[in-house]
């Protein structure tokens, strides 16, 4: 997967930060800004953040550990209909498909593994290299297939 | 008693009504000490009968999330009973897409949630 040549981004930022999460947070608020000035808000807003946060957090802690002397790689780029994220981290990796279903039975009240799966439902498209170390995501902006029935 | 930094608490009648300070709950510090306030109010505190209003939260991570199921985990082996309020839709979707929504009894008011622990 990669983002369209065609798209026309009006904000991206393509940066390596250190494991530090406030660092990490500092790079979201940047993006959930240049968002918000790119006309986005409401469910697809939070989406985003939603999901960035969840790669960003994975990234720093699951993937680098917390260990100061590595560094996550971000890339992310804002278009009024598109929002594309790539998260690299400098971990082992680790491989989806023997990460349990959270939402198992066995699964649903233990207090971990929720991110991934967030993420997966919460974004267009979304894959991870060969070594599971860097996770990409797009999000369209009104995607149809994301819209959810309210109660 | 102990004290709360991240949360205020309120009592009517037999219920604690426990709102959030941070309209978005995802510093790692701060979810940390919310996830041990909470874990308070059962072990140290000794209430039983909690209800989680959300109003004004604006944002959480799933690591907030889990700290709401540690919260139910807790309440369990005391017979505990929790609810939920005041999510915005946002909020009650993610509960929604990792079925959540199975594991707490979430109710869209404070009003509904305190008529429900009388049933």
């Amino acid at each position: 997967m990669s983002p369209t040549a065609k798209i026309e981004w009006v904000w991206t930022k393509d940066q390596r930060l250190s494991s530090d999460i406030e660092l990490g947070h500092a790079a979201i608020e940047e993006l959930v800004q240049a968002l918000e000035e790119s006309g986005w808000e409401g469910r697809d807003l939070f989406h985003v953040r939603m999901a960035v946060e969840e790669g960003v957090v994975n990234a720093i802690e699951h993937g680098n550990q917390r260990d100061p002397a590595k560094h996550i790689h971000v890339d992310f780029r804002v278009s009024p209909e598109l929002c594309y994220i790539q998260i690299t981290d400098e971990g082992r990796g680790f491989c989806r498909a023997l990460l349990k279903d959270c939402t198992d039975d066995e699964c649903v009240d233990k207090p971990r593994g929720r991110g991934v799966h967030l993420i997966e439902q919460l974004m267009s498209e979304t894959s991870y290299n060969e070594r599971g170390n860097q996770l990409t995501m797009i999000r369209k902006r009104f995607d149809p297939k994301l819209a959810i029935a309210e109660d | 008693m102990s004290t709360y930094r991240r949360i205020v608490v309120a009592e009517e009648g037999p219920v604690s009504i426990v709102r959030f300070i941070d309209k978005k709950i995802v510093d790692s510090a701060s979810i940390e000490q919310l996830g041990e306030e909470m874990n308070a109010l059962v072990s140290v505190d000794k209430r039983n009968t909690i209800l989680l209003n959300f109003e004004g939260v604006e944002f959480m991570s799933s690591a907030a999330l889990n700290k709401l199921i540690s919260l139910n985990s807790k309440l369990k082996p005391v017979q505990g009973r929790l609810k939920l309020c005041n999510l915005r839709a946002e909020i009650k979707e993610v509960f929604t897409i990792t079925r959540l929504d199975r594991v707490f009894d979430i109710r869209k008011t404070e009003p509904d949630a305190l008529e429900a622990f009388m049933l």
